[in-house]
């Protein structure tokens, strides 16, 4: 099954959560999908042993066969070509911008002249490597990187998740946000774990992200961090809404210490260790 | 000559606008009869490739230079494609902007 760890609000434990799950769990997948700042290494330390480029298809366009019509800029979504008309008698021309391209492809396909094929872009960086949980046993690790500079972070995502080996248990995680890069890091997930903490700031990025996954219909539970600083809004939210909360983590100074110095919090604090296993045995009931 | 600037508002009292894609206006101007007209800038609350749609827009009109206070590197590019001029005004009204250029007082902006 596919567990996907996000949450709306950046910095409140996902890759705690996401690597503790890793490293409690047997014949686990990680999948960093957090690819704009992948840092699950940090706290698992895998051995990379291989690496692929991630790519996203351009176009290129055959100068000698263009006759400038235009359809080609008119049909792109986000203006990435640009057709300059010949003036003088001089052949048309048309100005690609990369970096605008989401490479859907419609270009290639509706130019009445054929003049258009893909060609790869690297945009990113996929490695493969392999961890040790807390039982001994190996978790096979992939994380994506993009680029600095780039802009598009979900054909990296789509690239990395085409390595999901459903034989295992997969555990996401998921970039912060509500946007693209999280529905392309949750999106065919059985299940979704939203980390949030005890702040309005919290529950209102934890309240998009439930719009979010409803829209994806994926079922959720709630990881409360810091669960014992600010309000009780969270668990109330949960109540209506009729999510279950799944586990709380108090705020202590030693948990913020052994994250610091990038020790994961289920191998400082074997307790943690039953309490998430304890989690995933309804959800692997759930699946089976 | 036409050249084109981007403007807060419809008339040559308006004044330049801060932005080049995402102006509210574009307007133009013929430099020996002063014939003036605007467009309102529909693709300025576009996501994406706002600057390389205005500039197209430029080219389309026929203008010979723009003036603005600011252009992207994409705008920057279409612009140069077309071979169209570009020079740097500061923040001021339209008619000075247009003065400015007549006595060749304005730099290039690339």
């Amino acid at each position: 099954m596919i567990i996907a760890v996000a949450s709306g609000k950046g910095g409140t434990g996902k890759t705690t959560v996401a690597t503790s799950l890793a490293l409690s769990l047997p014949d686990v997948q990680f999948l960093d999908c957090d690819v704009e700042a992948p840092n699950s290494h940090i706290f698992l330390e895998p051995e990379f042993t291989d690496e692929t480029d991630a790519v996203i298809n351009v176009p290129e366009i055959d100068e000698s066969l263009c006759d400038g019509c235009g359809i080609c800029q008119d049909i792109c979504e986000f203006n990435a070509l640009t057709v300059i008309p010949g003036m003088n008698g001089q052949q048309s021309n048309v100005l690609r911008f990369d970096s605008l391209c989401h490479g859907c492809g419609a270009c290639t396909v509706l130019c009445p002249q054929q003049a258009i094929h893909e060609v790869p872009r690297t945009i990113g960086t996929i490695r493969f490597g392999h961890s040790t949980n807390l039982a001994g046993e190996t978790i096979d690790v992939i994380e994506g990187t993009l680029n600095a500079g780039e802009t598009l972070s979900p054909p990296v995502i789509r690239d990395l998740k085409s390595q999901t080996d459903l034989g295992k248990t997969v555990i996401i995680d998921a970039p912060p946000g509500t946007s693209c890069p999280v529905v392309a890091s949750i999106r065919d997930a059985d299940y979704c774990i939203l980390v949030t903490e005890p702040t309005p700031f919290g529950l209102h990025d934890l309240t998009l992200t439930v719009t979010l996954t409803r829209e994806l219909e994926i079922p959720v539970g709630v990881i409360i961090n810091r669960s014992d600083v600010g309000d009780a809004a969270i668990e109330e939210f949960c109540y209506k809404n009729d999510i279950p909360v799944l586990l709380k983590i108090p705020f202590r100074k030693e948990i913020a210490r052994a994250y610091a110095n990038g020790i994961p919090l289920v191998r400082q604090f074997p307790e943690y260790r039953s309490h998430f296993n304890a989690l995933f045995e309804p959800l692997e009931m759930m699946e089976g | 000559m036409k050249i084109c600037i981007p403007a807060k508002g419809e008339t040559p009292n308006a004044q330049i606008d801060s932005t080049f894609g995402r102006c509210q206006y574009l307007l133009f101007t013929d430099t020996e009869n002063s014939t003036t007209y605007q467009h309102e800038n529909t693709y300025r609350e576009d996501n994406s490739g706002v600057g390389t749609q205005v500039a197209q827009a430029v080219l389309a009109e026929g203008a010979e230079a723009v003036l603005s206070r600011e252009i992207g590197p994409k705008a920057q590019e279409v612009l140069k494609a077309g071979n169209i001029s570009a020079y740097r005004v500061d923040d001021m009204d339209i008619r000075d902007a247009v003065e400015k250029f007549k006595n060749n007082e304005l730099d290039p902006l690339y």
